[in-house]
């Protein structure tokens, strides 16, 4: 009689210690019910790029000095910068400035080094194209203006959550959390 | 920024009505699910996997990622192509059935990248190996470029006209004209030490190879395979 009593007891101390890891693991998998769902719906809601995202060249043909810094700061000399000297106001006259964005690899050394900052970078990702050659933008191409996403009224932007959540930790500043 | 004259749209047209719905049809049957080869080498794949994940899930667009080249119809070349991996690359290609499309990924399957001035090993550009649809630059290129190029190709697929596919994807080669592969016979299938085998009986006495042949009406070589 004894032994039967201890199985009971032992018995039931298992259903319980089940019970208990069950719902520990539903308690788990019923708390992300309360979130939202973290997929961007690109073409329509588009993330906010980190402030020094490195996007698309931007250049100002008028600041550039032609003093070819940019293309021995490069890692693979990539700038083509045409100039010609000329005698008269004894100094370098630029024609033509190009980048070729199917070699670029958005180092972003140019623009750390370029002296007179006429070589900026964009938030500008979609360069994808069907013709290779047409990734290699002149002057003109490189000087247009991209268009902000926080301006299209059309695509609704998204805060990046990383960032959001490190600002929630700056402000509130109660324990530090590294997933996002 | 990116307006693009499409050349299939110059060419001669179906003028029925039937065909043309038919055609619009499969396109967008085509268009809605495409399956990309789980293929990448080196950094770009890091960019591809998390369009795998829930954050930018590529689903949306009906693409499943298959590990077969039997099964897939497009391949997103993510990564460095050495000189090593282009047989690879090309016989994968090979292997995927018709209708298959390419998006060269990052500037190392595009030109090369930091790699096209001095590397001893790295393919300048994946259109020397395999006819490119989309060029996607970036080093990496954000998962949002991915979406974008694979929408750009959407397009493209959705304006092409049936008869001009295998035509078009012929002319996009750059420097290549065409690959003309065949198949040959692995040469590591251990028949050339049969062969070796058998060659040297020969050049023993005449009774040996008079009772091979006898006893093996079937050449050794044959049974090895």
């Amino acid at each position: 009689m004894f032994p039967m009593v201890t199985g009971f007891m032992s018995y039931g101390q298992q259903t319980i210690r089940a019970t208990r890891y069950i719902g520990q693991s539903f308690i788990t998998t019923l708390s992300h019910t309360n979130r939202l769902p973290i997929t961007i719906h690109y073409p329509y809601e588009k993330s906010i790029t980190p402030e020094r995202f490195r996007g698309r060249i931007h250049f100002e043909f008028d600041k550039c000095i032609a003093c070819e810094v940019c293309v021995r700061v490069c890692p693979i000399d990539l700038p083509v910068v045409d100039w010609r000297f000329e005698k008269d106001i004894k100094r370098k006259q630029l024609l033509n400035y190009s980048i070729d964005f199917g070699v670029c690899i958005f180092c972003g050394n140019c623009v750390e080094y370029c002296p007179t900052s006429c070589l900026s970078m964009t938030e500008e990702y979609e360069l994808s194209t069907y013709d290779r050659h047409e990734l290699n933008y002149n002057q003109i191409a490189l000087s247009r203006l991209p268009i902000s996403i926080m301006g299209d009224y059309t695509i609704q932007t998204i805060r990046n959550s990383s960032e959001s959540k490190i600002n929630e930790e700056k402000s509130s500043n109660s324990r530090t959390i590294t997933d996002y | 920024m990116n307006l693009i004259e499409f050349p299939l749209l110059d060419q001669t047209s179906s003028n029925s009505v039937i065909s043309t719905t038919l055609n619009d049809l499969s396109n967008w049957s085509r268009l809605s699910s495409l399956w990309p080869l789980l293929y990448g080498t080196s950094c770009c794949f890091i960019e591809f996997a998390s369009l795998i994940g829930s954050r930018f899930d590529f689903d949306r667009y009906g693409l499943v990622p298959r590990s077969s080249p039997r099964q897939a119809d497009l391949i997103l070349t993510a990564g460095t192509v050495t000189m090593k991996m282009a047989p690879s690359l090309v016989r994968l290609y090979e292997q995927m059935p018709e209708p298959k499309y390419v998006i060269a990924m990052g500037a190392c399957t595009i030109t090369g990248g930091m790699f096209s001035t001095d590397s001893y090993s790295t393919v300048r550009g994946v259109d020397k190996l395999i006819p490119v649809d989309v060029y996607l630059p970036g080093c990496p290129p954000k998962p949002e470029a991915v979406i974008d190029a694979l929408t750009k190709l959407r397009k493209k697929i959705s304006r092409e006209i049936v008869e001009d596919r295998t035509l078009s994807q012929n002319k996009k080669r750059c420097f290549t004209t065409s690959h003309k592969l065949y198949v040959r016979r692995s040469t590591h299938t251990g028949t050339y030490e049969q062969e070796l085998l058998y060659q040297s009986p020969s050049t023993l006495d005449i009774s040996s190879e008079t009772f091979l042949k006898s006893k093996s009406p079937v050449p050794s070589y044959k049974l090895v395979n």
